[in-house]
């Protein structure tokens, strides 16, 4: 009896010790990885899609429709588990608005950069209005583009003739949905989601 | 009894210490520096000058210097720049050593490379370039028609068609893997000449970089003149020499 009492002892101690092990390195691993991630991005080229890059933040999109006068779409689709972090304006030569959407539960305390929203598992969405060359064929485009991006294909979108693919995400490479809608050009990237998440945002954009 | 208790006092000594190898075992393994992404390895280092515009083109102008590797094909020290997209598409070019497109190289070798979309990042060997040249190296759509030149001096090394006909940044200096490099990593060179193709209609304008040097893994550059700058890896460095 005091044997088996003693073995029992002793593996319920053995049990403890490793489990406490467990929680330790695995709390211990996590604050690592949070530190490292943001050193990486600490570290990262210094110019790498700054605040100049995308323009001036706004406080939503209406916000960005109102002051550069352009239409603007909006997604009823996007993923439940992303949320909005901040729209950018960029009205110059170009009317660009970007959506910076991230992962609620990203460790990314200020994100800023387009690297920033990639490591968030996040999406941005771009809407570009610019004044079309008359002599650029839209459909030319696209077949060339589709021709010349192995792995970018041709899609439909809402009747529209559009491109995407999805890249290898566990690589980190890009996923992409390009699309027009009359006079706007849609690019939606991440490298979170395969095209067909993309393509299904885009086909919910009103 | 006393034979027993030796025993149990053998078992239950062994057990707690074979408990507390695996515990210190996993403290161990947790504590591990995994801040290796923090070093030059990865990502990479740099020196560089950027700035964050609506632009068709980039163009910078070069003296090339030695860049022989310090050890075998591990190093990747370049001189080069990028044009980067609002989708996170980038085109660069420039000259390097050491691994280019998977081959090895220790004299300098002029480069170009993609990352794009879908196809993630790809490097093409340029051709050879001599000790002493001076090339100007360009990245520029002035067609504005979505097809992007890459060049270097009078040749086209590349024609890319992109989503876009405007970049919304560039940048440019060094590149490197080696953290706190010696001065031979890359040696002093001058870069200048900094343009843009943007504005209304567009035209070749000087660029208005915002410059930065990585002081804390020894990648450097100095402003001679308000265009003219020298770079280096290891020490800081005068502007001694002409510009």
């Amino acid at each position: 009896m005091q044997k088996m009492k003693q073995s029992k002892f002793l593996m319920i101690a053995v049990c403890v010790i490793a489990i406490s092990a467990i929680t330790v390195s695995l709390t211990s691993f996590q604050d690592n990885y949070i530190r490292n991630l943001e050193d990486e991005i600490a570290n990262k080229p210094f110019g790498t899609y700054t605040q100049d890059a995308y323009g001036e933040t706004v406080l939503s999109l209406n916000d960005a429709k109102e002051r550069s006068r352009v239409s603007v779409r909006e997604s009823s689709s996007i993923p439940l588990d992303l949320e909005i972090n901040q729209v950018r304006m960029k009205n110059d030569d170009i009317k660009m608005i970007t959506q910076f959407f991230v992962s609620k539960n990203t460790p990314i305390k200020n994100v800023s950069t387009f690297d920033d929203v990639m490591d968030s598992h996040g999406i941005v969405i771009i809407q570009i209005s610019q004044d079309v060359d008359p002599n650029f064929n839209y459909d030319v485009w696209l077949d060339d583009y589709a021709k010349s991006r192995p792995g970018m294909e041709l899609v439909d979108i809402n009747g529209v003739k559009a491109l995407a693919g999805s890249g290898d995400l566990s690589k980190g490479i890009r996923s992409e949905v390009i699309f027009q809608d009359d006079d706007l050009q849609l690019n939606l990237v991440s490298v979170a989601y395969p095209k067909e998440v993309l393509i299904d945002i885009a086909q919910n954009m009103r | 009894m006393i034979i027993k208790n030796k025993k149990m006092t053998s078992r239950t000594t062994k057990t707690i210490l074979f408990a507390g190898l695996i515990f210190t075992l996993m403290v161990s393994v947790s504590g591990m520096n995994v801040a290796e992404a923090a070093q030059c390895s990865n990502p990479h280092c740099y020196a560089t000058g950027y700035e964050g515009v609506t632009l068709s083109g980039a163009r910078f102008t070069t003296f090339v210097t030695d860049l022989v590797p310090v050890s075998s094909c591990s190093d990747t020290p370049t001189v080069t720049h990028w044009v980067y997209f609002s989708n996170g598409d980038k085109l660069e070019d420039g000259f390097t050593s050491g691994l280019v497109a998977g081959s090895c190289y220790t004299t300098e070798k002029s480069y170009y490379a993609t990352d794009l979309s879908v196809g993630g990042y790809t490097e093409y060997n340029a051709g050879s370039l001599t000790i002493g040249s001076i090339n100007i190296f360009e990245i520029s759509d002035t067609d504005k028609n979505k097809y992007w030149l890459i060049k270097r001096n009078t040749s086209q090394l590349a024609n890319i068609l992109m989503s876009a006909n405007y970049g919304i940044l560039t940048e440019a200096g060094i590149e490197g893997n080696r953290n706190n490099p010696s001065t031979t990593f890359i040696p002093t060179t001058h870069i200048y000449n900094f343009q843009k193709y943007a504005g209304s209609p567009s035209s070749w304008l000087s660029a208005q970089p915002t410059w930065d040097d990585d002081d804390t893994y020894k990648y450097y550059l100095s402003s001679c003149t308000n265009t003219h700058f020298h770079v280096r890896t290891g020490n800081s460095l005068t502007c001694s020499g002409s510009h």
